[in-house]
């Protein structure tokens, strides 16, 4: 059975990319003296008997919080940073935090770098090749600091099957055309089709092997600020273990690789696609390829444009949770001018402080998708998405008969004022895919308004209808 | 508007009954938020106001930026923290990168710890594993 070998596949991927992995338990001691670094959470200061080294080391700048700290850092070039990193051993520690050294590469090389299981190596790797003297952690006491220790933990703890149990979502086969309209698009509810994700050709042709190689040195964009190859994102994918992974998420993918546009189709249900009727130069992004490793995903949002989406998972497993279009999911705050406002933590710390949330109170709609489904989201509806595995889909955005006028409304509307959601050159924004804070928001190419594009369509729909 | 925190702070307000103006005060409370730190906070805003209402060339922006972070390393540092607090994103970044550039014209680390106060607490045995500061 190709999904269940896809998805064995994937487990043994993920079991790779686990340098340490630790079950949560109630002693954090155990976990305390694993950090490469030595850091403590900060609750550890409660129970032992030490003074947290930062007062001192830190010296005047110990009057800043430890994220300002990192602020202060991540403005420094790679030679400032290792000379602070030498002053004293706080200052090493925080120098060392992984996510200064990501933005450092990524600022420098752009997605032209191979990762070699740490930042920081990666960087020195490849601005020196051989010459760079190699990296081995030193280990501090008595540092104490949440904001560097729970990353770490949550970068390589497992995912955990509480999480993944609960799945309330329909799944449906031999679905006609007119039952999918009147259960589900109609009403607006969720569904899981099982049957229009072909076995053969699309999931060999699509396997990870052989994606490698066909289009291995195929550039695509990779959270919405870099564009690797794919050789180096499966590469680092398969070393990364990460709180806040990168994540592939390319809507040119059918233009850097037309075989792929000619090898799937659109399933019955979503081919009354009326945006297919807009110029495509000025189509808002509507098609995402996502390839993306365990942790990476996309924190709360709803779908622009009042579209609703499918996705197509090829392998891999993704959890998903919704609430429908009235009820907005714990941990998300709205802007007080109605925008959407993304939440500031990761996906792994919303599920750690507001899963349990969803047990009681209001229950959402979640459910665990694996190869050879495709989920449809309605629209409007809240989702968050957390690959669980290493994961390939597809994911498209569609306006039928029966969201058209909303559609419209929505287009007219963003066409008057500024929207919040979209970036200048209409990608999905990086506060969605949701790397960390300290990535660069803007991509390096240059851009068309969203909201040019949004007059234009919200013209060309209407002549549609 | 420029400090969300502040922004937010109004909009939770409850209404003033009709006739009467807007009387409750808003409490700021971080320990960076004393009077003098507010008043050069409150500085910055309104230059910066006039600089967008009267369309200032970035090089005069920039040049007024510059003054205005020439204060001791206690206020500036309080600046940091107030910035952050009230959430003024432009003013966080303009006292940070200063604090950056006194990092950057020190040539060594012990510069860096005279500069800041740091003690070296490395031990003998730490100084020979490190590798820091070979490249």
């Amino acid at each position: 059975d190709d999904s269940s070998s896809a998805q064995a596949e994937g487990e043994e991927t993920s079991q790779a990319n686990k340098r340490s992995r630790i079950e949560k338990d109630k002693s954090s001691e155990v976990e305390a003296s694993s950090h490469p670094y030595g850091v403590k959470p900060l609750g550890n200061l409660m129970f032992e008997e030490a003074e947290n080294i930062r007062t001192s080391s830190l010296g005047k700048l110990n009057i800043f919080d430890d994220m300002t700290v990192i602020k202060l850092l991540s403005m420094l070039s790679y030679q400032d940073l290792n000379k602070i990193a030498s002053a004293s051993k706080a200052l090493y520690v925080f120098s060392h935090n992984p996510d200064v050294w990501r933005n450092l590469t990524l600022e420098t090389f752009g997605g032209d770098f191979t990762f070699t299981g740490n930042w920081k190596t990666t960087f020195g790797t490849r601005l020196l090749g051989d010459k760079f003297p190699g990296h081995v952690p030193l280990r501090v006491e008595n540092l104490f600091s949440d904001v560097l220790f729970s990353p770490w933990m949550r970068a390589t703890m497992t995912i955990r099957n509480a999480w993944l149990k609960r799945d309330n979502i329909d799944r449906r086969s031999n679905l006609s055309l007119e039952e999918f309209v009147e259960k589900y698009e109609k009403p607006g509810r969720p569904v899981i089709i099982t049957d229009v994700i072909p076995t053969r050709p699309a999931q060999e042709a699509w396997a990870k092997e052989t994606l490698l190689r066909r289009f291995g040195d195929v550039k695509f964009r990779v959270s919405a600020t870099v564009d690797m190859t794919l050789d180096r994102f499966a590469d680092y994918c398969s070393k990364a273990s990460e709180e806040r992974p990168l994540y592939l998420f390319d809507k040119s993918f059918c233009s850097s690789c037309p075989e792929m546009d000619k090898e799937y189709s659109t399933p019955i249900y979503f081919q009354d696609d009326l945006m297919r009727l807009v110029p495509a130069e000025i189509r808002p992004d509507y098609r995402w390829l996502l390839y993306g490793p365990a942790r990476s995903g996309s924190s709360f949002h709803v779908d622009p444009n009042a579209n609703f989406a499918w996705n197509a998972l090829i392998w891999g497993r993704k959890k998903w949770i919704f609430y429908p279009p009235d009820q907005v999911p714990p941990g998300v705050e709205l802007t007080s001018d109605g925008g959407m406002q993304q939440t500031e933590f990761s996906l792994l710390e919303w599920f750690e402080n507001y899963y349990p949330q969803t047990k009681e109170g209001y229950r959402p709609l979640e459910c665990l998708t694996t190869g050879g489904e495709l989920l449809y989201v309605p629209k409007g509806w809240w989702h968050c998405v957390l690959n669980v595995d290493d994961s390939l889909a597809i994911a498209t955005n569609c306006v039928t008969r029966y969201n058209l006028l909303d559609a419209v409304d929505y287009l007219q509307q963003a066409s008057r004022a500024q929207s919040e959601y979209r970036t200048d050159d209409g990608d999905v924004p990086t506060s969605v895919i949701y790397p960390s804070p300290l990535l660069p928001s803007r991509p390096a190419v240059a851009a068309t308004t969203a909201s040019s594009c949004a007059s234009d369509a919200s013209a060309a729909a209407a002549v549609a209808a | 508007m420029r400090s969300t925190v502040i922004k937010q702070m109004l909009e939770d307000l409850p209404e003033p009954s009709e006739g009467e103006e807007q009387q409750d005060p808003v409490p700021l409370m971080d320990r960076s938020c004393n009077s003098k730190i507010l008043e050069k906070v409150i500085e910055y805003l309104t230059k910066h106001q006039e600089f967008d209402t009267s369309s200032t060339p970035q090089e005069d922006k920039d040049a007024w930026d510059k003054k205005y972070v020439e204060v001791e390393d206690e206020d500036l540092f309080n600046l940091i923290l107030a910035a952050n607090f009230l959430d003024v994103k432009d003013l966080l970044d303009l006292t940070c990168k200063t604090v950056a550039e006194y990092i950057k014209q020190c040539k060594t680390p012990e510069e860096i710890r005279q500069r800041f106060n740091i003690p070296n607490d490395f031990t003998p045995v730490n100084a020979i594993s490190f590798d820091f500061f070979l490249f």
